[in-house]
């Protein structure tokens, strides 16, 4: 009711704060958002984070390049493949490496992996906040499949610490680019199920759109990435903007919203799904098993770790990746360098520091959700309890990416 | 029930047992038999606060299914659970929400310390990080890994399934607490909580002086 | 990117210390009382509508401390970004938050960690850290394990917790 008729009927009513959180089912971690309510219609939000604060940028410093990289697969937790070949290509970027063809296509594949990962654990925690929790079945024994593939290819389901400074940490088995490809094949049925079940659907439709709008001047103002800015539609992406890993060269197309709500993101995340598995499809095409790894050319053969099959057999390689593995690359004392790829939930930057030895001076990580969190308390003015909700959900931040 | 013996040479006692059996009737301790129906229903209390949070939601999906095990329940309220899983990293500005979710929880309760960071801190030797959650709450069972496979956390609840069937079932009796508790230790209790403004000497402190001297390297055990 | 930092030593005579180059990026290191209307003459005249990233460095051994801001321009792919010198013992420099709003939470975490105070800034308190925690952890001087800032908090058994006999 409106504050004119409350008058009227002499209804002394006040507002309500309430505490969302930390512990809340919906809210993707431990945010806490401080609510000013007027009844149900939210007046004003604020989002206290830090409950997941570790400290990462300060560890860092304290370790040597190579042993950063497992801190960044516990940043961004849905996407870690991403995450570690992201500091990877910025300390190559600092320490001036180049990495093989080879290397570049798995990175590709790897990084497009945890994308589709990531968007589907997404869509899984969305319907299951909003309330389609059927959904969340379907896309979590999707990703299992992602997963599966991910412990083939580097070793562990989730966590994997894929990147190395100049490649990757290991090869792949003979077979498994044709079962990536397959996967990619098969994984639009399961986006078509979703898509049948949620996109026309009346009630995800009434949840979803004009919830949590944002106009694109104000995102752009916010410092919002990702999906969130290309649904308020501005057409930006890393992956078009700075090209890395040779982006340039597929031909993907980078979907862009319009109204900037809840209904939009949605719609722009499960296109980009689409999109990765062409873009899969289109760098297993480049991949060649034959050729090494690592650069093979003696002179910078050095600087890069050797190949594993030699590693345990041969006395040389050995000692040479006991001494690229534990020391590392060193940094020009004063060097920086800022690299940003386009992570799942928008733009993850490294900005590192070179002190003149292997630990870096500063690293620090910019991270999308961090930045993305902020635009919350524009969107859900005027909304309702629930409202914040989907656009949390909608807003895709991870909290281990914000308080690092 | 129905159940038919599987094997005939079985002495007197199983057959007429087997026999009360097929008539619908189960025989046991009181304490048993709760035991049974608590531990095939544990509705856990999910904190998930980190990356281990991820694999717990990928064992209740539908692959590593916890239904199975009667506890795919998962309310959000500690009030209806009666088993806590910790997942993820605890730091020190989450530790007393950690401990007052804990606290609600009715009796009896058990708590899973899922992944490394609850165990032992992990990876993180840092500022915020509370290295370890036994220093605040007891803990049942502690599972390794970072973060375990979904089969680790279900075996886990199996432990803690076998935890409860040794339970002694006592409808007035308060519980004993079980679990490992590092913060029984007199020597380590201070803790963030909510701020009252006043500063206290920290419990444990050697008496004159200012600093705590037993930081670094019990802490970081 | 020449032309801009020409302009801009033009348009801000002095302010421009120095200007680096190297892999492809360009850096600005100006004097930090004139950062803030450089900044807003990037974003008002020349277009760089997107900052990136705040973020700070500790050199104890120059005993100073850098702010960074890193400025984008959308539409014509132009990064630049902006470094300013603060002396380690009172870090002040003045705050862009009114200039992007991006930079509310962004200075608020160097605040919190590095210990830059941001003059002007709306809501300037602890976002990563607990409210009444006293230090600032990613200073060079502070310990990676923690320092005795935990003097600051009530032991949670005193709250009136439960506390269970052994």
């Amino acid at each position: 009711m409106t504050t004119a008729s409350r008058e009227r009927l002499n209804l002394n009513t006040e507002l309500v704060t309430l505490n969302m959180g930390p512990q809340h089912p919906a809210t993707h971690g431990v945010l806490r958002v401080v609510l000013t309510l007027d009844g149900e219609v939210v007046l004003a939000a604020h989002p206290d984070v830090g409950y997941l604060h570790r400290g990462i940028e300060k560890i860092a410093e304290n370790k040597t390049l190579h042993q950063v990289i497992p801190y960044t697969d516990r940043m961004d937790y849905l996407s870690p493949a991403s995450n570690n070949i992201g500091l990877c290509l910025a300390i190559e970027k600092l320490v001036d490496l180049k990495i093989t063809e080879k290397c570049r296509v798995m990175r590709v594949v790897a990084c497009e992996m945890s994308r589709m990962a990531s968007h589907f654990l997404w869509l899984a925690t969305t319907a299951l906040d909003i309330g389609a929790g059927t959904v969340y079945f379907y896309c979590m024994t999707e990703r299992e499949k992602i997963l599966d593939l991910f412990e083939r290819m580097t070793g562990a389901r989730f966590t994997v610490s894929y990147g190395r400074i100049g490649g990757l940490s290991r090869e792949w088995e003979p077979g498994l680019e044709k079962d990536v490809e397959a996967y990619a094949l098969q994984a639009h049925k399961t986006l078509d199920e979703c898509d049948r079940l949620l996109t026309r659907n009346r009630i995800w439709i009434e949840r979803n759109q004009d919830v949590g709008p944002i106009s694109a001047a104000d995102a752009i103002d916010l410092g919002l990435s990702g999906p969130n800015l290309r649904a308020a539609g501005v057409d930006w992406d890393i992956r078009k903007a700075y090209p890395y890993l040779g982006y340039d060269r597929y031909e993907f197309e980078v979907p862009v919203g319009e109204h900037g709500d809840c209904y939009d993101r949605y719609l722009v995340r499960l296109e980009e799904i689409r999109q990765s598995t062409a873009i899969l499809l289109q760098a297993l095409k480049e991949y060649d098993p034959s050729v090494p790894l690592f650069p093979e050319d003696p002179e910078s053969r050095k600087a890069y770790l050797p190949p594993k099959s030699r590693v345990l057999t041969k006395m040389e390689e050995l000692i040479h990746q006991f001494i690229v593995a534990t020391e590392g690359p060193k940094t020009q004392r004063g060097a920086e360098i800022y690299f940003s790829i386009e992570a799942p939930k928008g733009e993850l930057g490294f900005y590192l520091v070179g002190s003149g030895t292997n630990v870096a001076h500063r690293c620090h990580f910019r991270s999308p959700s961090f930045v993305n969190l902020q635009g919350l308390p524009l969107m859900v003015k005027g909304q309702m309890v629930a409202d914040v909700i989907a656009t949390i959900a909608s807003l895709d931040p991870v909290l281990g990416e914000v308080d690092r | 029930m129905g159940i038919e013996p599987v094997s005939p040479e079985l002495d007197a006692q199983t057959r007429q047992d087997l026999e009360l059996v097929k008539g619908g009737l189960i025989l046991g301790s009181l304490s048993k038999i709760v035991d049974m129906a608590r531990k095939n229903s544990l509705w856990p209390m999910p904190f998930g606060l980190s990356c281990c949070a991820i694999e717990m939601m990928a064992m209740v999906a539908s692959r590593y299914d916890l239904a199975r095990f009667g506890a795919e329940a998962m309310r959000f309220t500690p009030r209806q659970c009666d088993m806590m899983i910790v997942a993820g990293t605890l730091t020190r500005k989450m530790a007393p929400a950690c401990k007052r979710i804990y606290d609600q929880m009715p009796e009896p309760k058990w708590v899973i310390a899922m992944g490394v960071c609850t165990t032992t801190g992990g990876m993180f030797d840092a500022y915020s990080v509370v290295m370890g959650i036994d220093h605040i709450i007891p803990v049942d069972v502690y599972v390794p890994g970072c973060p375990p496979r979904p089969e680790a956390l279900i075996y886990a609840i199996m432990k803690i399934q076998e935890r409860v069937m040794r339970e002694p079932w006592s409808p007035l009796g308060r519980r004993p607490v079980r679990g490992h508790y590092r913060g029984r230790d007199p020597r380590y209790k201070a803790l963030p909580v909510l701020d009252t403004g006043e500063k206290v000497t920290v419990h444990g402190a050697p008496e004159g002086q200012d600093k705590p001297t037993w930081r670094k390297g019990y802490y970081s055990g | 990117m020449s032309e801009l930092t020409q302009s801009l030593s033009q348009r801000f005579p002095g302010a421009l210390l120095e200007v680096v180059e190297s892999r492809g990026e360009t850096t600005a290191v100006v004097d930090p009382a004139r950062a803030k209307s450089l900044l807003r003459y990037l974003k008002e005249e020349r277009g760089f509508d997107y900052l990136v990233d705040v973020s700070s460095a500790h050199w104890p051994d120059e005993g100073r401390i850098d702010v960074v801001y890193l400025v984008r321009n959308l539409k014509t792919r132009e990064q630049l970004r902006v470094r300013a010198a603060l002396p380690e013992e009172e870090p002040v420099i003045e705050s862009v938050a009114d200039v992007w709003r991006t930079a509310n939470w962004l200075e608020r975490e160097v605040y919190d960690l590095m210990g830059i105070t941001f003059a002007g800034h709306p809501d300037l308190r602890r976002i990563l850290m607990p409210e009444e925690f006293e230090g600032h952890p990613l200073r060079k001087e502070y310990p990676m394990e923690g320092d005795d800032e935990w003097r600051n908090y009530l032991p949670v058994s005193e709250a009136g917790h439960d506390d269970r006999e052994p």
